[in-house]
């Protein structure tokens, strides 16, 4: 098996795109959260979304025409240009039969279904599009990645919810670790939608006024939008290039907690198995996790039991181990979110500073751990867990290493 | 790593049969699924799962969430369970390393859509919460987690028409990194007014409402639905149970063509390197394959595409290996088609027979294609999944003896 | 709108029957809604909003958190009415 390597990071958020605004932004405990924009949200009881402002798709699609294409796909081509970039690859030197695309998404391209219905509202059924069918399966985000750069290996969509980008990660890993490719594209993208916001909204889980993860007075999640895709390599060929290493992926846990399709199981069992898998696969123990980036939602269930199961997987050293949740600034990217984590927790082993949960000012007796309130920390992690928990009952924890020379 | 990845357990349910043996008898008799459709009024056809009574397997409690995606799978998957002795019925807790992973395109498309539009018709606080998980994508393989008390791992695969075999490989290779015991893998598809019309509008559905594979007058497709699932466990578990296993899943290739998602690359580079990569990832020549089952379905450009991999690879043996376009008796299920032709390659396999392509006549390409049932003597069969969103997927089937 | 509290009740056992699937007849007028039949959260908001639509009321959630039986349903529900009357 061989060792696997992040060299590359892009991404496009509700604080900004590209790695290094991002990072920036992140450690500042920048907001991304505002009211909605994208559509009227004036029949809902909360109007607080975590958009992606100020994207304009041209600037990165470049082969294909943005206009034949959804908004998830547009994120994604975004997430992935700039992460090519960023990793200093020459994708012409590669065999383009074994560079491949691993997704995850949520919705995949929810926009494409508004249409639908916006249309049969308006004009009656026969006046629907000849494209809605075949541009909204979500196969084809990772498809028009493939499209757009030319590349003729695995592609793939592994719509797993909210845990799809440790989902899609974790097998770009496999795929690179058993010498099936060469270079992997792997992530995860989520465009915004009213129907996602709805159906949020009438589960009573959208935050009013602020997004609050393991506060005592947390009200919810927010709804948010975002892509990020991340370079994989052999480690072998990444040190061969020369190439930055950001971090070394160990392994990766996932879980089913069989339980119900929204909430998540009381006491955590899916989550912990998928943590302690994790662990098992990179070979590593809870004494070696020294940074966990929460799923962290801000709803009062998940969050409390995201850590009863870390307290019960870590045991005492539970409160020694620093765990946040980026969503108090970013929302909930949906699909895109684990994703997204990846690249935080990939940047936290490179630069030694964990972000902070923001809006943390109340501590909750049910959420008993250090979850790194308001300031980033300087605490130069070694090993990461990274968490996501999804509709279904999916669990999926990834496991990142800092790379040492 | 190299451990190998057997079949212990089979649940389909399609138009053309519901359980192993009935698809089956369905597929060898040469029936064809596509007919007058109970969904979607007089005069329209498909080849939908008919009489759908879901509660002649899982009971009459519980149905009322699933949608119908969600019904398919339960269904299929508690058939695989109970054939494979896996069910969990009567187990406190579910077995945490008894997992699914499910093939699909669109998971619950009308579900989704139905939820957009009674938000849009009478006010976002008035839609159904309960309909709200059923508009994500890995929704069936959820219901059919939580019914059939399946703790391990849970994934969902979208991969345009080769949705399903991408599943299957998946599932062998967390088999294969001992991350779980027992997979349930395949894939799902629901047809829905929403699939129909969309595949009307897009131009890709038969005028002639049927399926002519690789004919010169073929007109396009007919939708199908339906769920097929294999129960995959590594062959020294199944031996450890007290099984013999015939079936192995062998080699698996991938390649996307990166040409368009909207349209086959009649070119075949993917198609042609997906073959070669399963058969070089089974270790075997192409003049061993001994059946092929198409990927055919009656699509103008796809057809051709398939036939021009085909002979890619194959050249001249293509006179002499029997092809089996199945999708002419169950119809294009989309995601769950690479399933379906699985299924119907691994009968094919321990039967040594190809199965009829229904109503077949002529063929545009020199293809061994046939009406009739067409014997073989082999141990494998190549099984092909390719679409128009550029991906292509080959898997071939191993018989143990 | 002038509804009768028996025909809340009547509409909220139907109601809860088709959640819980049973028969109104299965419904007590006490029997607590989670531990006695296993209504869960998400179950519960689907009783609630179809009770919101059929009567064209709007309980807020941290009403209905309140609410354990058919006896405190029709109470809520009745009390809305007569809000919006």
């Amino acid at each position: 098996m061989k060792r696997v390597a992040i060299t590359g990071l892009g991404l496009i958020t509700p604080i900004g795109a590209g790695r290094k605004v991002f990072w920036e932004r992140l450690l500042a405990g920048a907001s991304g959260i505002a009211t909605v924009a994208s559509f009227d949200s004036s029949a809902f009881p909360v109007h607080l979304g975590a958009e992606v402002k100020e994207f304009d798709p041209k600037q990165f699609v470049r082969l294909g025409k943005t206009e034949e294409m959804g908004r998830g796909s547009q994120l994604a081509i975004a997430a992935a240009r700039m992460s090519i970039e960023d990793s200093g690859i020459e994708l012409s030197s590669y065999d383009s039969g074994r560079v491949g695309v691993s997704m995850g998404t949520t919705s995949g391209e929810p926009r494409l279904v508004e249409r639908y219905n916006d249309v049969r509202k308006a004009d009656g059924l026969e006046a629907i599009p000849g494209d809605f069918l075949p541009q909204y399966p979500c196969n084809v985000i990772p498809s028009h990645i493939a499209v757009e750069f030319g590349l003729h290996g695995p592609c793939m969509m592994i719509p797993t919810a909210c845990a799809a980008g440790n989902y899609a990660i974790g097998y770009g890993y496999d795929l690179i670790r058993t010498g099936r490719a060469d270079l992997m594209l792997a992530g995860g993208a989520d465009a915004f939608s009213r129907i996602t916001y709805q159906g949020f909204s009438r589960l009573g889980a959208i935050a009013p006024e602020r997004c609050q993860p393991f506060d005592k007075n947390r009200k919810g999640m927010v709804p948010g939008e975002g892509a990020a895709v991340l370079i994989l390599e052999p480690l072998e060929d990444a040190r061969a290039r020369g190439a930055k290493i950001y971090a070394e992926v160990l392994g990766y846990g996932v879980s089913c907690d069989s339980h119900h399709m929204t909430a998540a199981h009381p006491k955590g069992d899916g989550a912990i198995r998928a943590m302690a898998m994790a662990l098992e696969g990179s070979r590593k123990t809870i004494t070696d996790v020294d940074y966990i980036s929460a799923h962290g939602t801000g709803t009062p269930t998940n969050d409390r039991v995201e850590s009863i199961a870390v307290r019960t997987l870590f045991g005492d050293r539970a409160g020694e181990v620093p765990m946040s949740s980026i969503k108090s600034m970013l929302g909930h990217t949906m699909g895109a979110a684990s994703a997204i984590e990846a690249v935080a927790c990939s940047l936290a082993l490179d630069t030694g500073v964990i972000p902070p949960t923001v809006n943390y000012e109340t501590p909750d007796p049910e959420c008993d751990l250090d979850y790194v309130p308001n300031h980033a920390r300087t605490t130069n992690p070694r090993v990461v867990l990274n968490n996501a928990y999804a509709f279904g009952g999916n669990n999926a924890s990834l496991c990142l290493a800092r790379y040492e020379a | 790593m190299s451990s190998r990845v057997v079949v212990t357990g089979t649940g389909v349910i399609s138009s053309i049969g519901a359980g192993a043996d009935d698809f089956e008898r369905g597929l060898n008799a040469g029936t064809t699924g596509v007919g007058p459709s109970q969904m979607f009024g007089a005069g329209t056809t498909t080849a939908e799962v008919r009489d759908f009574a879901p509660q002649n397997w899982l009971g009459p409690k519980g149905l009322r969430v699933l949608d119908r995606s969600a019904r398919l799978i339960c269904v299929s998957s508690h058939m695989a369970l109970c054939e494979a002795g896996l069910s969990q019925a009567d187990a406190e807790e579910g077995d945490p390393d008894l997992g699914l992973i499910c093939g699909t395109m669109f998971g619950g498309l009308h579900s989704i859509t139905s939820f957009d539009w009674s938000g849009l018709t009478e006010g976002p606080n008035l839609v159904n919460p309960m309909e709200f998980p059923n508009t994500v994508i890995n929704s069936p393989a959820g219901h059919a987690a939580i019914k059939h008390k399946l703790r391990g791992v849970n994934s969902t695969i979208c991969a345009g028409l080769a949705s399903g075999l991408y599943a299957i490989h998946y599932a062998a290779e967390f088999l294969r990194f001992g991350r779980a015991k027992a997979l349930l893998a395949g894939g799902v598809e629901e047809l829905c007014e929403e699939s129909f019309l969309g595949f009307r509008k897009m131009g890709a559905a038969s005028a002639s409402d049927s399926i002519r594979p690789f004919a010169a007058d073929r007109d396009g497709s007919v939708l199908g639905d339906g769920s097929a699932l294999w129960m995959l466990e590594t062959e020294d578990a199944a031996r450890a149970r007290g099984l013999t296993p015939v079936l192995e899943v062998g080699g698996f290739g991938s390649a996307h063509d990166a040409h368009s998602t909207s349209a086959f690359d009649v070119r075949a580079e993917g198609a042609t390197s997906a073959i070669r990569q399963a058969l070089a990832a089974s270790e075997i020549e192409p003049e061993q394959i001994a059946c092929i089952i198409s990927a055919a379905s009656g699509n103008r450009a796809g057809d051709l595409m398939e036939a021009r991999a085909l002979r890619n690879v194959f050249g001249d043996l293509l006179g002499e290996i029997p092809v089996s376009a199945p999708k002419a008796a169950f119809g294009e299920g989309l995601g769950v088609s690479g399933a379906f032709c699985a299924l119907a390659g691994g009968l094919a396999l321990v039967r040594q027979s190809a199965p009829p392509t229904a109503g077949f006549k002529e063929s545009e390409f020199r293809l061994r294609l046939s009406a009739e049932a067409q014997p073989f003597q082999g141990k494998h069969v190549l099984i092909n999944a390719f679409g128009c969103d550029g991906n292509n997927a080959a898997l071939i089937l191993n018989l143990r003896t | 709108m002038n509804v009768t509290a028996e025909e809340i009740r009547t509409e909220v056992k139907r109601l809860i029957a088709e959640v819980t699937e049973r028969t109104p007849e299965e419904i007590s007028d006490r029997a607590l809604f989670q531990d006695e039949l296993g209504v869960d959260s998400l179950m519960a908001m689907e009783v609630m909003v179809a009770v919101d639509k059929k009567y064209k009321i709007n309980i807020p959630e941290e009403e209905f958190a309140k609410i354990k039986n058919v006896d405190d349903t029709v109470a809520v529900v009745q009390r809305y009415l007569g809000a919006a009357a």
